[in-house]
């Protein structure tokens, strides 16, 4: 069983915005993370910030 | 057939020189005292319906006993946990604010107080002027609710209901359920991993976690949706248009 993945502000705005030069990797991180049952955490923070 | 039990609570008080009884109570101590021991049964989660159990006017000074109470219900490890008055923060949340209105009322005046008495031998809990129920603040454990995820290998019970959860951390966790939790959960969930919501005592330097209750079963599966991401990135995008440089942005919010 995986311990997890804390994601961060940077992440998720990576993530939900198209033309972020990482869009695609962060993309390809979440997918890995869901398919592979690896718990993702968010802060507080992060979920304010975002 | 399931196994019920009685429970007794009483009130002492004096109005002039009469002790408080079935046959001299005032109407607004009546009503007060109804209510309060009404919110003490069925607790925040009202987990019973009390137009269900009947109730019997008592001699003592005055009392109610209600009776035909399901024995599964977390009222009856509330009971227990009142054996130690610096014990309000570990009972449900309604019960213990009735417990603190008994407390203060107890204090405010002398010839005030309560009892409650379970059957079957348990431990009668009185407040009176001389005791101080109290949440337990120098206690290490906190209440708090908590979303756990382990696989679960035991779920069932005839008198204590709950499940049993293998976390993540490697602890083995036994989660008190109601009888109605379980039995109308649709999902078989044995042996498979599941996310739950739980109220639970934490340690807050070990982490360490007890007397958990189950609030509820998540819906989890965690899953990879492309039309839902789609969607998901479309708003993003035009939620974060105007920010060119979100790591600049971040950093500004977090005081540079």
């Amino acid at each position: 069983m995986s311990a997890g993945c804390l994601l961060d502000t940077s992440f998720l705005i990576t993530l939900a915005k198209r033309d972020r030069p990482q869009h695609a990797v962060a993309r390809n991180y979440f997918r890995y993370c869901l398919d592979a049952g690896i718990p993702l955490y968010l802060s507080p923070l992060a979920v304010m910030e975002f | 057939m399931r196994s019920t039990r009685t429970l007794r609570f009483k009130l002492f008080d004096q109005i002039g020189e009469a002790e408080v009884s079935p046959s001299a109570v005032s109407l607004p101590l009546l009503k007060q005292y109804a209510e309060e021991v009404g919110s003490f049964l069925s607790g925040s989660r009202k987990v019973i319906n009390l137009a269900n159990f009947p109730v019997a006017v008592k001699q003592g000074s005055f009392e109610f006993e209600v009776s035909g109470l399901p024995d599964d219900i977390d009222l009856w490890t509330d009971l227990r946990a009142l054996r130690q008055q610096d014990s309000l923060q570990a009972v449900d949340r309604g019960r213990a604010a009735v417990m603190e209105k008994w407390q203060e009322a107890a204090r405010k005046r002398s010839t005030r107080g309560y009892a409650i008495e379970p059957d079957q031998g348990g431990a009668r809990i009185r407040v009176t002027a001389e005791t101080a129920y109290r949440h337990g603040v120098d206690s290490p454990w906190y209440l708090a609710e908590r979303y756990l995820r382990g696989s679960l290998y035991e779920s069932g019970g005839k008198k204590s209901p709950n499940i049993h959860l293998q976390l993540e951390t490697g602890q083995s966790l036994p989660i008190a359920a109601t009888r109605e939790q379980l039995r109308d959960d649709k999902e078989n969930r044995l042996y498979q991993e599941v996310l739950v919501r739980v109220s639970v005592e934490q340690h807050r330097d070990s982490g360490e976690l007890r007397n958990a209750r189950l609030i509820r079963f998540e819906d989890y599966r965690p899953a990879f949706d492309p039309e839902r991401f789609a969607a998901y990135v479309e708003e993003g995008s035009h939620a974060w248009r105007d920010i060119d440089d979100p790591v600049a942005w971040v950093r500004n919010q977090r005081g540079g």
